[in-house]
C-alpha cells in the first residue's frame, strides 16, 4: 500500500502525562476519505489520540503523520486538520457568519471568496438564512451544524470530531448521525470520530478502532467487529454477549471442540489453538436457537451443539425477547429471539438450546491475542 | 426579595436623603464666610463660569483616565497570569500580594510612598545610579506621585473583575481559534480580548470612579500642588462654603455617571453578539 492512500498514520504512538500512560504504543492508519471511529469507554485514550492528531497534545514517543508529513511537533494552527469540539466552542461574541468565516479570515482570503464559501457551507449544513443569527439564539442541533460548518469550510484534509453529538437528545442525535454520514460521503473528507457510544460508531463508520486502557484492541469494519471480535473486551463492549471460559479439547482444520462445564461445543475458528489451552468463548444471544424439548425430541438429541436447558427468565424488549436459560451444570446464558416467533417460551419451560458452529467466537486472553 | 429589602431600604433612603440635602445646600447663599438659607443660583453660576473650575474638572478627569488606563494595562496581564497558575498555594500567595495594599491604612501607605519617591528615596537612588540619569526626578508633590499611589491602591479593583471574566472563559475557545489557524497572538486579539471586555470595562469603571473621588492620596502625595475636585470640595467644606461644595459634589457625581454610562455603552457594543446564552 502506498503511503499516499493514508491521510493519518500513527506509528508506535505513546502519550504519558507524568506517570500516567494515556496512550500506550498504538499504531493506526486512517485511509483517505474514510469515516473512522475511535471507540472505547471513558479514559481509554481515544480523546488523547484525537487531540494528538489535532495538535493539542504532542506524542511522548512514536511517529504521527498527516498526509505524509511528520507532524509530531507541528502546532495545531499549522495542521491540515480541524476539530469539532465536544463543547462545540463556538465564539459567543460572533454571529453565525463570523464563526464560520473565522478560519478563512485568518488565512486572509478575499472578502468575496469568504462570503461565497461561508454561504455555500451554511447551505451544506442546512443553515441558510441563519448567517446573522447570534450563536446563543440557536438550538443545540443548529449550534452543532455551525460547529461542523466552521471546521469544514476550511476544507481540512481530516475532520476530527470529539463526541460532538453527546449533548443532544436521542432523537436529534440519531438524525445528526445520518446527516453526518451523508455529509462525509458527499464531501469525501476523511473523518475521525471519537465516541463511547457503540451504536453511534456502528451507524456511521467505515472502520472502527476499539480502544481500551490506552491500547487499540481491534481495528475493523463495524460488522467484523461485531461478528468476529478479536478480544474478550471487544466482544463485551460491542453489543451483548455470553462470555464463557472453556478448555480446548481438540482442534484442527478450521474447527475446534471447546469444553465448557462438561459440555462440548464445536466452533469454527481459524485461531491456532493448542489442546488444553484455556480460552474465552463469546456467544451472541441472537445466535442461540431454542426448541421445545417435548416436540421432536429424537431429532435434536444427537445433533451437535444442542443442550437441554430450562427457561429461568423472560424479558420483553418490544421487537425482541430475552430468555435467561439455566443449563443442568448451573451455567446461565442469555438468548435473544424475535417477539414474533411462532413459539414463545415461559419461565419453567424445558428447552433444547443449540448454536451453529459458526455462531460463537473463540477468544484468547488479551495478552496472547497479538496476532 | 425579602432578604434584600432591609439593605436596599437603608441604602436607598440614605442616598435619596443625602442627595436631597445636598441639592438644597447647592442653592443656598454664601457671602463673606457666612452661610445663609437664601435661595440663589450663585454657586452654580460661579462654578460653570469660572475657567479655574473647568480646569480643575479637566485635571480630575485626566487623573482618573491616567490611573484607569495604567491600572487596566498593568492589571490585565496580572489577571491573565493568575488564571494560568495551577498551584493552589502560589495562587493564594499571589492574591494576598495583590490585595495587600487594601490591608494598610491610607495614611501609612501614603507616607510609605513619600519615603520611597522622595528626593533621597529609594526610587531616586536607584534611578540616579543609572548611567543616563544624573539628577533625582521629582516624583512626589506632583501628579506623578499621586498617579503612582492611586494605581497602587486601585489595582486590585481592576484585577478582580478581569480575573473573574477570564476564569469563566472556556479553554476550548482558545483551542478552537488555534485549531482554525490562529496563532497565539491572533487568538488573543480575536477571541480572548473581546471576550474579556466585560471584565476590563467593569474594572475600569470602578477604578475611574474611585480615582476621581480619592481625597487623602492626592492631598498627601500632591503636597498641596495637585488640585482635584475632591480637594476643592474638602476645602470649601472646611471654609463653610457648603453651597459651592455641594455644586462641586454634584459635578463630580455627574462626571462619574457620564463615564459609567459611556463604559456600559461600550460594553454593550463589544458584547452585542453574545446573545442570550
Amino acid at each position: 500500500m502506498a503511503q499516499d492512500d493514508f491521510d493519518v498514520r500513527l506509528t508506535d504512538i505513546t502519550k504519558r502525562f507524568g506517570d500516567a500512560v494515556a496512550v500506550d504504543n498504538i499504531s493506526l492508519s486512517v485511509r483517505r476519505g474514510e469515516f473512522f471511529s475511535l471507540l472505547g469507554p471513558s479514559g481509554c485514550g481515544k480523546t488523547t489520540t484525537l487531540r494528538m492528531i489535532a495538535g493539542f497534545e504532542h506524542p511522548t514517543s512514536g511517529e504521527l503523520r498527516i498526509r505524509d508529513r511528520v507532524v509530531n511537533n507541528v502546532p495545531a494552527f499549522k495542521r491540515e486538520t480541524n476539530l469539532v469540539f465536544q463543547q462545540l466552542a463556538l465564539f459567543p461574541h460572533m454571529d453565525v457568519f463570523d464563526n464560520v468565516a473565522f478560519g478563512l479570515q485568518i488565512k486572509k482570503l478575499g472578502k468575496q471568496e469568504i462570503r461565497t464559501r461561508v454561504m455555500r457551507m451554511l447551505d451544506v449544513v442546512q443553515l441558510e438564512g441563519f448567517d446573522r443569527r447570534r450563536v446563543g439564539q440557536l438550538s443545540g442541533g443548529q449550534q452543532q451544524r455551525v460547529a461542523i460548518a466552521r471546521s469544514l469550510v476550511n476544507e481540512p484534509a481530516v475532520l476530527l470530531l470529539d463526541e460532538p453529538l453527546g449533548a443532544l437528545d436521542l432523537k436529534l442525535r440519531l438524525q445528526m448521525q445520518l446527516e453526518l454520514k451523508a455529509l462525509q460521503q458527499r464531501l469525501g473528507t476523511t473523518f475521525i470520530y471519537v465516541t463511547h457510544d457503540q451504536s453511534e460508531a456502528l451507524t456511521m463508520s467505515d472502520r472502527i478502532a476499539v480502544m481500551n486502557r490506552g491500547k487499540v484492541e481491534q481495528v475493523d469494519a463495524g460488522r467484523e467487529i461485531y461478528l468476529r471480535p478479536k478480544t474478550a473486551f471487544v466482544a463485551r463492549f460491542i453489543g451483548e454477549t455470553n462470555l464463557i471460559r472453556g478448555i480446548v479439547r481438540s482442534c484442527g482444520s478450521g474447527e475446534a471442540v471447546i469444553e465448557i462445564q462438561g459440555l462440548s461445543l464445536r466452533i469454527r475458528t481459524s485461531l491456532p489453538l493448542n489442546e488444553r489451552e484455556e480460552v474465552d468463548v463469546s456467544i451472541r444471544p441472537e445466535t442461540l436457537q431454542l426448541q421445545s424439548r417435548a416436540e421432536d425430541a429424537t431429532h435434536h438429541n444427537g445433533a451437535a451443539n444442542a443442550f437441554p436447558a430450562r427457561v429461568t427468565g423472560v424479558t420483553f424488549f418490544g421487537s425482541t425477547l430475552r430468555y435467561q436459560m439455566t443449563l443442568p451444570s448451573g451455567l446461565v446464558v442469555d438468548a435473544q429471539r424475535l417477539a414474533g416467533d411462532a413459539t414463545i417460551f415461559a419461565v419453567g419451560d424445558e428447552v433444547i438450546v443449540s448454536v451453529r458452529p459458526d455462531g460463537p467466537v473463540v477468544l484468547r486472553d488479551a495478552d496472547g491475542a497479538g496476532a | 426579595m425579602f432578604l434584600l429589602a432591609p439593605g436596599l431600604l437603608f441604602l436607598g433612603l440614605l442616598f435619596a436623603w443625602s442627595m436631597w440635602i445636598m441639592l438644597r445646600y447647592s442653592f443656598y447663599s454664601y457671602d463673606g464666610g457666612n452661610l445663609t438659607k437664601d435661595w440663589s443660583l450663585e454657586s452654580w453660576r460661579r462654578f460653570f463660569s469660572d475657567r479655574f473650575y473647568w480646569d480643575i474638572l479637566w485635571r480630575t478627569a485626566k487623573l482618573g483616565f491616567t490611573v484607569t488606563a495604567i491600572s487596566v494595562l498593568i492589571g490585565y496581564p496580572i489577571a491573565y497570569a493568575l488564571t494560568r497558575i495551577r498551584r493552589q498555594r502560589l495562587l493564594v500567595l499571589m492574591y494576598v500580594m495583590i490585595f495587600s495594599p487594601l490591608l494598610v491604612s491610607v495614611v501609612v501607605r501614603s507616607y510609605g510612598w513619600l519615603l520611597l519617591l522622595g528626593r533621597q528615596g529609594f526610587v531616586n537612588q536607584a534611578l540616579t545610579s543609572l548611567p543616563f540619569i544624573d539628577e533625582p526626578r521629582r516624583l512626589v508633590f506632583n501628579s506623578t506621585g499621586v498617579t503612582i499611589a492611586l494605581v497602587h491602591i486601585l489595582l486590585p479593583f481592576a484585577i478582580f473583575p478581569m480575573v473573574s471574566v477570564l476564569t469563566q472563559l472556556p479553554p476550548s475557545l482558545k483551542e478552537a481559534a488555534m485549531d482554525l489557524g490562529a496563532t497565539r497572538l491572533q487568538t488573543f486579539y480575536k477571541v480572548v480580548l473581546p471576550l474579556s471586555m466585560p471584565g476590563i470595562i467593569a474594572g475600569a469603571q470602578i477604578v475611574f470612579v474611585l480615582s476621581i473621588s480619592a481625597l487623602v492620596t492626592p492631598l498627601l502625595l500632591g503636597g498641596g500642588r495637585v488640585f482635584v475636585l475632591s480637594k476643592l470640595i474638602f476645602q470649601n467644606i472646611t471654609e463653610l462654603n457648603w453651597p459651592l461644595a455641594a455644586v462641586q459634589a454634584f459635578v463630580l457625581l455627574g462626571m462619574a455617571l457620564i463615564i459609567l454610562a459611556v463604559f456600559s455603552r461600550l460594553n454593550r457594543a463589544t458584547y452585542a453578539a453574545r446573545g442570550s446564552d
